[in-house]
C-alpha cells in the first residue's frame, strides 16, 4: 500500500474515532472536535512528509495546512477569549 | 494503474464532500439554528477534511500506465543493437561523478576486437584495464529535472540514500507500491512491488535480456545514477529479474558497488 493511502486512512481513522469518542461521551463541543482533529492532521502530515523531496502534492498539503493553522488558531483564540470573558 | 489510483482519489473526494455537505444540511435541520453541536456536524467536518485530503492527493496529469512504459523504452532496442554492433558488450558501468559539477556517465565497455576499427583509439576512453565509450545516461536528464523541480537531495550515507531511492520510486514517480532494498556485501538489491512499466520491461527483456543490462532503461539507469552521485562510487548493473506476472508485477534490479574506482582516462 502506498503511503499516500495509508496517510488518507490513518487520518479518516483518527477523524472517526474522535467524533464517535466525542458523541459516545456526549462532549458536543465541535471547537474542541476540530481542534483536536487539527492537532491528528499535523502529526499526520509531519510523519508522512518526505525527507528528500517534494512531490507535486506536497505543496498542495502545504496550503491545506496553512488553511488548518488559521482555523486551529482562530479556534484556539475563541477558546481564550471565553475563558476571559468567564 | 496510475490513472486509476487518482481517478479512485477523486472520486472518493467527491463523494466525501459531497456527504459533508448532505450531513451539514441534515444538522442545520435537526439543530434548528441554536447551538451547531451535535454529532451530525462533527461528522461532516470528518469527510469535509477527509475529501480535501484526498482531493490533494488525487491532483496532476495521469498517463496510462502500458503507454508510460511503452514510451519510457522508446528507442532502446535500436540504441542497444547499435551499441551491440559497435562492439560493445557486458553490462553497463556507471562512474561517479569527477567533481561537485560534474554529472554521473556511463561507461559501455568494448570488446578488444573492435578498436583497430577505430584507428588510434579516438573516441575511446580507458576505465579499469578496459575500453570503451563514455556517455551520459539514460536518466541523466530526468535527475537534473527531479532536482531542480522536486528539489532532490541526495545524500552520501547509504540508509539516507536508500530512503531518498525508496521515495523517488514510491512517491515522486509513483512507478512502484513498495520498493525493498537490501545489501549483500558489495552487491545492492532493489525490488520493485507492483511495478507500473512491468509490459513495456518485459517486452524488452523477452527481445534481448542482454540489451536490458548493457543499454539500461530509465529506471534502471536513475537508481544506478543516484547511487553512484549519492554514494560517489562506480555502480555495475549486474543482472535485472522479473517475478511472476501472475500475482503482483515485480522486478527485481541487483547493482554491484564499487568504492575506490580508478580514475577514466581518454
Amino acid at each position: 500500500m502506498r503511503k499516500r493511502s495509508v496517510a488518507s486512512i490513518t487520518l479518516a481513522v483518527w477523524m472517526l474515532t474522535l467524533s464517535g469518542l466525542m458523541s459516545m461521551c456526549h462532549i458536543p463541543d465541535l471547537r474542541l472536535f476540530m481542534a483536536t482533529l487539527f492537532v491528528g492532521f499535523f502529526i499526520v502530515v509531519y510523519t508522512f512528509h518526505p525527507m528528500f523531496s517534494k512531490p507535486g502534492y506536497i505543496r498542495n498539503i502545504h496550503r491545506m495546512a496553512a488553511v488548518c493553522t488559521v482555523l486551529f488558531g482562530l479556534v484556539i483564540v475563541l477558546r481564550i477569549l471565553e475563558l476571559v470573558r468567564g | 494503474m496510475e490513472m486509476d489510483e487518482r481517478e479512485r482519489y477523486r472520486i472518493g473526494a467527491s463523494l466525501l464532500m459531497g456527504f459533508a455537505f448532505l450531513l451539514l444540511i441534515a444538522g442545520l435541520l435537526t439543530d434548528q439554528w441554536r447551538y451547531m453541536q451535535t454529532p451530525l456536524f462533527m461528522l461532516s467536518t470528518t469527510c469535509f477534511i477527509g475529501g480535501v485530503f484526498l482531493f490533494v492527493f488525487g491532483g496532476g496529469e495521469s498517463i496510462d500506465a502500458r503507454l508510460a512504459s511503452r514510451l519510457s523504452l522508446q528507442g532502446i532496442p535500436a540504441l542497444g543493437r547499435i551499441i551491440r554492433n559497435l562492439g560493445g558488450y557486458g553490462v553497463a558501468i556507471f562512474l561517479p561523478p569527477d567533481g561537485p559539477d560534474g554529472k554521473v556517465m556511463q561507461f559501455i565497455p568494448t570488446q578488444p576486437a573492435c578498436r583497430p576499427f577505430f584507428g588510434d583509439g579516438g573516441g575511446f576512453a580507458y576505465h579499469d584495464g578496459s575500453t570503451g565509450t563514455v556517455a551520459h545516461p539514460l536518466a541523466g536528464p530526468v535527475l537534473e529535472d527531479l532536482k531542480r523541480d522536486n528539489e532532490l537531495v541526495l545524500p552520501s550515507d547509504y540508509g539516507l540514500l536508500m530512503g531518498a531511492i525508496r521515495e523517488v520510486c514510491e512517491d515522486l514517480l509513483s512507478i512502484a507500491d513498495r520498493v525493498d532494498i537490501r545489501r549483500d556485501g558489495d552487491t545492492v538489491i532493489v525490488h520493485l512491488h507492483n511495478y507500473l512499466l512491468y509490459s513495456g520491461c518485459a517486452a524488452l527483456r523477452k527481445e534481448s535480456p542482454e540489451v536490458c543490462i548493457l543499454c539500461p532503461c530509465s529506471i534502471c539507469s536513475l537508481i544506478a545514477c543516484m547511487i553512484a552521485e549519492g554514494l560517489k562510487c562506480e555502480v555495475n548493473l549486474n543482472c535485472v529479474t522479473q517475478d511472476d506476472p501472475g500475482r503482483s508485477p515485480g522486478m527485481v534490479i541487483r547493482y554491484t558497488l564499487k568504492m575506490g574506482t580508478d580514475e577514466l582516462q581518454s
